[in-house]
């Protein structure tokens, strides 16, 4: 019993079958279409549309970073915020206080933030499920008023201003285009990361973890060294994202810290969930899309959002995995939510 | 002396008010199991409808009446569609985050941005002198009607049947359905005392700390750290941990005003760290 539950989370030892092969091939010929119309349509679009490609861009990398720990380890974390926040203010403070080159200041920032995730994983990935999303909206709401005080340093509420100019590779990051082009580069690349790495063995250990701790450690697995090295990795991929929007803008907030913040990157993974590793670059493209195409309009954006994530997850989420063994058909609370 | 007095009872009325807003969270999180994200936007709906009552009537009394009946009102909305997601906690977590959205939007639109405080009846804007001691009367009544919730809440839970149910559905919900108890139902009533206690807390707490956007996610997180220190459903539990971080956060921003939630980070860091259970929660 034991090696077929084992069998159902590894990948098949034999070769796809052909249908299978043949949907791959779709969706790869789907992707490659995709890619072309956001390589060749997007330039030719309005400046105010350029530009909003780039937000979604580069929080589409965010988000695909928050995947691998809500989605991908099952651990719903609401405070990536943080990691964005602090990569953002790390890269600002380096080039601030004189770090030649934005590259050095963009990896000495990440570095950063990916040493901050360690500590905040020992810490947090010690609780689940409830606990671990109250305690990780804690801690970025936290650190947003922290940033919004400690005024000599971060320079409080307005936070940091005035930036030189970002260039990497002869890529100049605060040019609409050229920026929507590099976060469409490096947003291709994270895909392809997290695709390849939730199919390694590594990948399967992490999946394993969200049916069954205990299970997973009798087969060797450590559940802590795992999820922290997701947690780190995932820090470090949004620290990315927060990081090139913030040489993109110039300039970094408290607010981009905060439970707002975290709460819409949540949005973004949880909204799509099942699309596997497009999910979150859909979650992303809505969410930008709404704050801000709507918001370009009416000053509703939040109004629309709030109305589209709640019909989202009343109409087209699925209760998650995790969630069904614990229900029992016989429960009545299944049975009168049923009834209504 | 007088002026770390003065502190220490703003630390706790500051902590009353926490108390109002997380009692009903740890409660919920407790009893119904449902990760309730729009809590905070209670105590700003609760300071809104309070406000907007007393301005007009001139009655504070009115203002706590209808923010009450406002109160259970959303939780009867709110609880509706809960029970549309069921038991995912990312559904929730979304359908509930998505309500702080909506609210915050519509309250901005109608209320603007700036803060605003529930006008408080002339009897209780005077200062109350105690020796030496200046205090302002209606802090001391919010911190003596508080601890007169807090004793009623004991009461409830310990001595009354509602209160047995309410602990018997934390502890096995097949077990009281069994019993011939709607578990749903008493999980309804624990939502509704739970928001109508967060709109309470905007109600008197917005004559003190006010109401602004923003307030909903900052009393959200005071109140999930304070769920988290306390345990989650422990109602003891989050009475002191509200009163500790209503204190801790008082008294080191006025010792050292830029350090900001430093002090509550740092507190839940290290109380996580040694007891990752809250202080009287127990393991889940």
């Amino acid at each position: 019993m034991s090696s077929g539950t084992l069998r159902r989370g590894r990948p098949a030892p034999s070769a796809p079958a052909a249908p299978e092969r043949a949907r791959a091939r779709r969706r790869g010929i789907a992707l490659g279409a995709a890619l072309l119309l956001c390589v060749l349509v997007v330039p030719s679009l309005s400046a105010f549309y350029v530009d909003a490609a780039g937000q979604m861009a580069v929080y589409a990398i965010v988000a695909l970073g928050a995947s691998l720990i809500i989605q991908h380890a099952d651990l719903p974390s609401i405070g990536h915020g943080a990691f964005y926040g602090l990569a953002g203010y790390g890269v600002a403070l380096l080039m601030l206080h004189g770090v030649a080159g934005t590259l050095p200041a963009l990896a000495l920032a990440l570095l950063a933030t990916g040493a901050f995730a360690v500590v905040m994983g020992l810490v947090v990935l010690r609780t689940r499920a409830a606990y671990f999303m109250m305690i990780t909206l804690a801690i970025g709401q936290l650190l947003s008023g922290i940033a919004s005080s400690m005024t000599s340093v971060t320079g409080g509420d307005n936070g940091l201003t005035g930036l030189p100019a970002a260039t990497v590779a002869g890529i100049d990051l605060t040019d609409p285009t050229q920026f929507y082009f590099a976060c469409l580069a490096v947003l291709v690349l994270v895909a392809a990361f997290v695709a390849w790495l939730i199919s390694t063995p590594y990948g399967h250990a992490l999946r394993s973890l969200k049916r069954d701790d205990r299970r997973a450690r009798s087969l060797g697995v450590g559940p802590l060294r795992v999820r922290l090295l997701a947690f780190a990795l995932s820090g470090v991929i949004t620290g990315l994202g927060g990081a090139l929007a913030t040489l993109n803008a110039g300039y970094v907030e408290p607010s981009v810290l905060g439970a707002g913040s975290s709460g819409a990157i949540f949005l973004m993974v949880a909204l799509a969930g099942r699309l596997g590793v497009l999910g979150p670059i859909a979650g992303a493209v809505l969410v930008e899309g709404i704050t801000l195409i709507v918001g370009a309009h009416t000053t509703h954006s939040q109004l629309v959002l709030g109305v589209v994530a709640a019909a989202i997850a009343l109409f087209v989420m699925r209760s998650g995995p995790a969630a069904a063994p614990a229900r029992r058909p016989a429960e009545p609370a299944a049975q009168e939510a049923g009834d209504a | 002396m007088t002026y770390w007095t003065t502190q220490v009872l703003n630390g706790l009325s500051f902590g009353a008010v926490l108390y109002l807003v997380a009692v009903g969270l740890t409660l919920i999180m407790g009893v119904m199991r449902v990760v309730n994200l729009m809590h905070g936007s209670g105590y700003l709906l609760g300071a809104y409808v309070a406000l907007t009552v007393v301005k007009d009537t001139g009655s504070f009394a009115l203002g706590i009446v209808l923010a009450l009946l406002a109160g259970a009102l959303v939780a009867v909305v709110v609880f509706a569609l809960l029970r549309r997601v069921g038991t995912d906690l990312t559904r929730q977590a979304v359908l509930t985050f998505a309500c702080v959205y909506v609210i915050a939007d519509l309250s901005l639109e109608v209320f603007g941005g700036s803060t605003q405080q529930v006008p408080l009846p002339h009897a209780l804007q005077g200062t109350l002198h105690l020796g030496a001691l200046a205090y302002p009367s209606y802090r001391l009544l919010l911190i003596g009607l508080v601890a007169v919730v807090a004793l009623a809440a004991f009461a409830i839970e310990r001595r009354t049947l509602g209160g047995a149910l309410v602990r018997a559905v934390a502890d096995d919900r097949e077990m009281v359905a069994a019993l011939g108890r709607s578990p749903q139902r008493i999980a309804f009533g624990t939502f509704v005392i739970g928001m109508c206690l967060a709109f309470l807390g905007g109600v008197l707490g917005g004559g003190v700390f006010g109401a602004y956007p923003g307030a909903d996610l900052q009393f959200l997180v005071f109140g999930l750290v304070i769920v988290v220190l306390g345990g989650m459903g422990s109602l003891g539990g989050s009475l002191v941990a509200a009163l500790v971080v209503g204190l801790v956060d008082t008294l080191t921003k006025v010792a050292w005003p830029s350090i900001g939630d430093l002090s509550i980070f740092a507190l839940l860091i290290v109380v996580l760290a040694l007891r990752p259970n809250g202080l009287f929660g127990r393991p889940a």
